[in-house]
């Protein structure tokens, strides 16, 4: 079974590296490309959050330390030292996870960051970065910094070919690490301290351990993915880079898609980019946010466990949504509304839909209420 | 000499401002367990409505908060409502509040565009005014933001000390199981207390507004910094954060004048990161804790 998923994981990743000679060849236009870099960006991202806050339970706010890391390591070395950017990606990718590394051996030492403190410290290290950036010269220093576009071998193609390959590798890289951590004891040892750490630490999970890889990997991926965003973006200042679109997507992305499972990101993120994709060539990029907001509300009232667990546990409505899916594709396709990313977004909306209407069955509404009641100790806060 | 006393003068003043916004946010952590985002939203988008009450009709822009404290008292309880009806978690009541507060954002960005808004000198009779005490000025709008923190942390105190509702808030804090047990209203408590820190998001608006000019990336600006003044003040323990603005205001104030402006953010999350390391509990503990 895992080694299947595994084959069917690699063997379509294998399938989507050669989309670019595709376009070549039929001639459809490169936006898809750019726009599948996107997709891949944040899936990547999003798994690198995930892979730490979903799986641990560890809540971070401070996506965007690691991915600005990875983006200033990146776009500093090019254009201060003239190192190689292929070179970079690699070191950009080790000094978040260093930088992760440090943040969690800090945090994870100290037994008393409770939850909400440790997304406090994540958020904190984001501003303090930012802030450093913005002082530093060699950083920054308040002017912005450029990239241009290195020399590459040609059989790699066009530019967009290029960053759609970089970014399907990261992203390819991101999941399947995701994928394997979960069907490993590794993967087990970080549900057990999501669910019970005290528990988890008696059993002999060694948690703090674990919790260092858990903080170190995803670190690393999202350096990784930072120092391909470095070269797609092309001009950098701290602004934009620290900005809370960071984390705020990924979390989005994750808890819409589901926290417990290598699919949600993916499922999150796909959604996501391509919702906000829509809404930017609709000409309503102003409400972008305000629908993003509004969808991670929704999402925690009436799906806090996520649209992947949903599916699974409701096979008949999943069924209902594949196919409303299918319908709001073929309509569009029929009716011909043009762009690709029209029938895909009406289509997932559409399905998302389906998913998210309707409240939680009522059987188990009342055996958490019943839960609560007769748990003395109720929702306060273990001693 | 005299530099750097001004500089820690109106440190401590805008501290009192940093206090008042941090009020609310800490009250609610402290005893409901809702981490409120929302919270700096709402300071903001009451900045905005008395900008645009004393644009509109030339009153005097501390009218504003008759029509804002009310208003924002409803907001509050209303958020709290629907956190109770769902059960959304201590966790999940963060990542609900950013939504709010990422709604709420953009939605003033698209009404009051981007761009800086202040209230017009002519409609705004605090702002050009100061006080001097030898050759240290004490501008009016500062002295109103620090007046109001410290009659805020007194009636907080004998609120607290002295009244029914201020016990009844210190044991739940304390207890919440335990204190329900021996009578006392939790839900009750709990819509009021919720309702009173948005209240308080609104004078902290109205203060805002007459202070400064506003920005919508200023929300974003402040969540730093009032989560060192909670923190350092101790979640839930008012009177510490009122302690906590002062100094965290005099510091990043003296920062900015002695090293360089762009200094005073560092130093700030430097201490927000160590306070949240080394003192999670805060300068001076939290709410139920003594």
């Amino acid at each position: 079974m895992k080694h299947t998923q595994l084959a069917v994981l690699l063997a379509i990743a294998a399938a989507l590296a050669f989309v670019p000679n595709l376009q070549v060849a039929t001639g459809f236009p490169a936006y898809y490309l750019v726009f599948a870099y996107f997709i891949f960006f944040w899936i990547a991202q999003a798994t690198s959050w995930n892979i730490l806050s979903g799986y641990t339970g560890y809540f971070s706010f401070g996506q965007g330390a690691f991915y600005g890391m990875g983006i200033y390591a990146s776009a500093d070395l090019v254009s201060r030292e003239g190192v190689n950017y292929f070179v970079t990606i690699p070191i950009a990718g080790v000094l978040a996870a260093l930088l992760a590394a440090a943040v969690g051996a800090l945090a994870f030492r100290l037994g008393s960051l409770r939850g909400e403190i440790f997304a406090l410290l994540t958020l904190a290290v984001t501003f303090t970065l930012a802030a450093t950036a913005g002082l530093s010269t060699w950083v920054d220093g308040g002017q912005g910094i450029a990239l241009s576009v290195p020399a590459y071998p040609a059989w790699l193609g066009e530019f967009q070919a290029l960053i759609y390959r970089l970014g399907l590798a990261v992203a390819a890289l991101a999941v399947i690490a995701a994928f394997l951590i979960q069907h490993s004891r590794f993967g087990w040892g970080l549900f057990a301290i999501r669910d019970e750490e005290d528990v988890a630490e008696e059993l002999g999970v060694p948690t703090f351990r674990y919790k260092m890889f858990a903080i170190t990997i995803s670190g690393f991926l999202g350096g990784l993915s930072g120092a391909v965003a470095a070269l797609q973006i092309g001009y950098l200042t701290p602004e934009t880079v620290f900005s809370l679109n960071i984390p705020l997507l990924v979390i989005v992305m994750s808890v819409l898609g589901g926290r417990r499972h290598w699919l949600g990101p993916v499922i999150g993120a796909l959604l996501i980019y391509t919702l906000q994709e829509q809404l930017t060539n609709s000409g309503l990029e102003r409400w972008g946010q305000v629908v993003l907001g509004a969808i991670l509300v929704l999402a925690i009232l009436f799906a806090p466990e996520g649209l992947h667990a949903r599916l699974r546990e409701r096979p008949r409505r999943a069924l209902v949504a594949g196919a409303a899916l299918v319908v709001g594709i073929t309509v569009a396709g029929v009716a011909g509304w043009g762009a690709a990313t029209d029938w895909l977004g009406t289509g997932l909306a559409a399905a998302t839909l389906v998913l998210l209407v309707g409240r939680r069955p009522r059987a188990e509404r009342r055996a958490n209420g019943r839960e609560l009641a007769a748990s003395p100790l109720g929702d306060a806060p273990a001693p | 000499m005299t530099t750097y006393a001004q500089a820690a003068v109106s440190g401590v003043m805008i501290g009192g401002l940093y206090a008042v916004m941090a009020l609310g946010l800490s009250l609610t952590w402290g005893l409901l367990k809702v981490i409120n985002l929302a919270h700096f939203a709402l300071i903001l988008a009451s900045g905005y409505v008395t900008y645009q009450l004393t644009a509109s009709t030339g009153a005097d822009p501390l009218l504003a908060a008759l029509v804002l404290v009310p208003a924002l008292f409803v907001v509050g309880v209303a958020i709290h409502w629907v956190i109770e009806r769902f059960q959304v978690d201590e966790f999940n009541s963060l990542l609900l509040t950013f939504g709010l507060f990422i709604i709420a954002v953009r939605l003033m960005t698209n009404i009051w565009s981007a761009d800086f808004r202040r209230i017009d000198a002519a409609e705004n009779p605090y702002a050009t005014r100061a006080l001097f005490v030898g050759d240290i000025a004490f501008p009016v709008p500062q002295v109103m933001a620090f007046g109001a923190s410290l009659v805020f942390a007194a009636a907080v105190y004998v609120v607290l000390r002295h009244t029914y509702f201020g016990k009844a808030l210190r044991a739940l804090a304390n207890d919440r199981e335990i204190a329900a047990a021996f009578g006392v209203n939790d839900r009750r408590i709990g819509v009021l207390t919720a309702g009173l820190s948005t209240a308080m998001a609104a004078v902290a608006g109205v203060l805002v507004g007459i202070n400064s000019g506003l920005f919508p990336q200023l929300a974003f600006e402040w969540v730093g910094i009032i989560f060192t003044v909670v923190i350092l003040g101790g979640i839930g323990n008012l009177p510490g954060a009122v302690g906590a603005g002062l100094l965290i205001g005099a510091v990043s104030s003296v920062v900015g004048v002695a090293w360089t402006p762009l200094g005073s953010p560092l130093v700030v999350f430097l201490l927000l990161i160590l306070a949240l390391l080394f003192r999670p509990n805060g300068l001076f503990g939290r709410l139920g804790s003594s």
